[in-house]
């Protein structure tokens, strides 16, 4: 046992110290601690920090946990408040103001276009003056 | 009184009920925010936090899980987010753009000249530790932290992730592989 790899032993050594390996695994990694001195102090140094993850279960919410969660959600509560009252119809108006700016910027743009464009000439047609209608009623036939 | 009943009282504007709620989730909701943020006063705003985002969004509570199970779902959500907001924090802090506008100082910790060595030795234990299992792949931190310091069982920690049992045995193991890795590199550095 005394040659097994330090690596392979240093992979399992977490497992070990849960109570995750077989028998003979376990077995065979007290027999190598036991003979190295290296590999057992390594070992000593995880278990330390791993028992540090215990520390956290022992934190208790502050006192005023619950006062600090109603506090939040009035002010949300607020701030909604504030935006649908205030900001809201603002924002609105703010919109209704730029869209009529717009319409008047396109507008403007337009008649000045088709000030600057060359108008078509509507010529009407006339038919009676390429041929009179007495003309036409006596071709008829 | 059931899940499904304490909420129904809670949307019904029950402001006794939602503290009955606060009061049995607030240990575990810290806890769980407490095993990703690492800070005892983020932690404890980052829970009140998520008390806030489940008072608005009960209504969508629909019991298809236990309250418990979704309530640590927003919690390891919420706690993400939080990292990713800081780590983006950092970045941007890092290349001189302040976008919060708080800056804050850097104060050096000269405290553990008067404290114990045990205590010193501990709390570099513990930067150490924290240090790897943040550096696990994020699926890997969450299985691990759900099951390390939450003291969940497999089946819970698949139902709020939303994985097999298997998967979640996996990554357990994965995470703990990794985490042995780390640690030896830093206790190899540190002789």
């Amino acid at each position: 046992m005394k040659t097994t790899n330090h690596n392979q032993i240093h992979k399992k050594l977490i497992f070990y110290l849960e109570g995750q390996l077989a028998e003979l695994e376990r077995q065979q990694i007290e027999e190598h601690l036991s003979g190295c001195g290296r590999c057992a102090a390594y070992l000593n140094e995880l278990k330390s920090t791993l028992l540090l993850l215990d520390e956290n279960k022992m934190n208790e919410p502050g006192p005023y946990f619950y006062a600090g969660v109603k506090n939040r959600i009035q002010a949300r509560r607020l701030k909604t408040a504030i935006f649908r009252r205030v900001l809201q119809p603002a924002l609105l108006v703010l919109l209704l103001a730029m869209g009529v700016r717009f319409g008047v910027w396109v507008g403007n743009h337009t008649r000045i276009d088709l000030q600057s464009s060359e108008q078509a000439v509507l010529v009407p047609f006339d038919d009676l003056a390429e041929e009179p209608i007495e003309e036409f009623l006596l071709n008829l036939k | 009184m059931t899940d499904q009943e304490l909420v129904q009282l809670i949307t019904g504007g029950d402001d006794k009920a939602f503290q009955v709620l606060v009061e049995q989730h607030q240990k575990m909701v810290l806890h769980t925010c407490l095993g990703f943020v690492q800070d005892r006063d983020d932690a404890e705003d980052l829970a009140q936090e998520i008390f806030v985002e489940l008072f608005h969004s009960l209504s969508k509570f629909r019991g298809d899980s236990k309250l418990s199970t979704w309530i640590y779902r927003i919690a390891v959500n919420r706690s993400l987010n939080f990292i990713r907001d800081n780590k983006r924090r950092r970045f941007f802090q890092s290349i001189g753009i302040n976008l919060s506008g708080d800056e804050k100082v850097e104060v050096v910790d000269e405290s553990w000249s008067s404290r114990p060595d045990f205590e010193v030795e501990n709390d570099q234990r513990r930067t150490t530790l924290y240090k790897a299992i943040n550096s696990l792949p994020e699926r890997q931190r969450v299985a691990f932290t759900l099951s390390k310091l939450d003291d969940l069982s497999y089946q819970e920690i698949a139902e709020i992730m939303g994985l097999s049992i298997s998967s979640v045995e996996s990554l357990i193991h994965r995470s703990k592989l990794g985490l042995q890795k780390k640690l030896y590199q830093c206790y190899k550095k540190g002789i």
